[in-house]
């Protein structure tokens, strides 16, 4: 039996809380972020935000660092999961203070291995708008392909910006950067193993 | 509703946005078919007898962003191409004259093209390859969208 293997060397991921819910609030309606994000600037009432928050999740987690005091990274979530035809949508988001840190990206990393470890996905899809996808340069290109580009699709900062699909496939993962993910998990299970 | 009920049931891969998971039950079936739904239309053939051969809808509206969705069901196996066509340009001006939209997006599956793919203005935005299961394998998804600034319906309609 595998551990989930939710822990990671800089990141963690463990259950998303109410006061991570209020932080995620005010850092999605922030000066900062408020226009990037997917609300583009609305303000919904705390009530309409967390109904989006979880609207069609499969499985969400927040990023913590794993150094104490574990420090609120952001958020990685699974939505929409079609299971007939093997794939779901990921998401992840830093807070302002980790935005390029690549701290939200490792856990993403550890998400995905999740999803493809609890559900027999074929892959994950992800969206990015273009202003946002220098975060993914923490990613290796090869577990990450675009699948898609909806040019000018939505207005941000003055002028419209192209939207990204992007295609994260099992077999690729699992012969790339999942590897070193097993690797530590084969140890983590080696450490609980009794005896 | 129990006429479309009954087609959506027999060929569930034409109704993408209803029946992407399965076919619903009835009443779920009459909730899927109107959410998210700025206009709908049935498409009849003008030959005096006004069979209905498909559906035409115009969905998933982000007025923000001045996007929205098309979507074409077809009713029947025969072919209807002509019907299709117009149903759809029926539906584009509509939508042109009624709200100010810069792009309209459709999609569609490998096995079933579309009467619009080709036509000025129309360009393949994305690609999932192998996303569908149907009749024995995986099929393709493409994105298509319509610049409404290069498309004009007018010219086209016949």
């Amino acid at each position: 039996m595998k551990g989930l293997g939710l822990t990671g060397a800089r990141v963690s991921l463990r259950t998303l809380l109410p006061e991570d819910e209020r932080r995620l609030y005010a850092e999605e309606l922030s000066e900062s972020l408020g226009s990037r994000w997917r609300l583009g600037g609305a303000t919904p009432s705390p009530r309409q935000h967390s109904a989006s928050l979880w609207a069609n999740v499969l499985a969400q987690y927040a990023i913590v660092k794993t150094r104490q005091p574990a420090e609120f990274v952001g958020v990685t979530a699974a939505y929409d999961a079609d299971h007939r035809n093997g794939h779901a949508w990921i998401a992840v988001a830093a807070v302002a203070a980790y935005q390029g840190s690549g701290l939200a990206i490792g856990g993403a990393g550890l998400f995905i291995d999740y999803m493809f470890h609890e559900w027999p996905f074929r892959r994950l899809y992800a969206e990015s708008m273009e202003f946002s996808i220098r975060a993914f340069s923490h990613a290796s290109p090869a577990h990450l392909q675009v699948v898609g580009r909806l040019k000018d699709d939505r207005w941000h900062d003055g002028r419209f910006h192209d939207r990204l699909i992007l295609q994260i496939e099992r077999t690729t993962w699992e012969a790339g950067m999942g590897k070193e993910l097993a690797d530590r998990r084969r140890r983590m299970e080696e450490r609980s193993a009794p005896g | 509703m129990g006429p479309l009920y009954r087609i959506a049931s027999e060929r569930p891969e034409e109704w993408a946005r209803v029946c992407h998971r399965g076919v619903p039950s009835p009443a779920q079936f009459g909730d899927r078919l109107w959410a998210g739904v700025l206009a709908q239309f049935i498409i009849e053939l003008s030959d005096g007898v006004y069979e209905p051969v498909g559906l035409v809808s115009l969905h998933s509206a982000d007025f923000a962003n001045r996007t929205a969705w098309l979507e074409l069901v077809s009713f029947g196996p025969g072919n209807q191409d002509g019907a299709y066509a117009s149903g759809l340009l029926l539906l584009t001006r509509y939508a042109a004259r009624s709200w100010d939209f810069r792009k309209l997006y459709f999609e569609t599956l490998e096995f079933q093209g579309s009467p619009l793919i080709g036509v000025p203005g129309v360009e393949k935005e994305a690609h999932f390859r192998e996303f569908y299961y149907h009749d024995g394998r995986y099929w393709d998804r493409m994105i298509w969208a319509i610049d409404n600034s290069k498309f004009e319906p007018e010219s086209l309609i016949s």
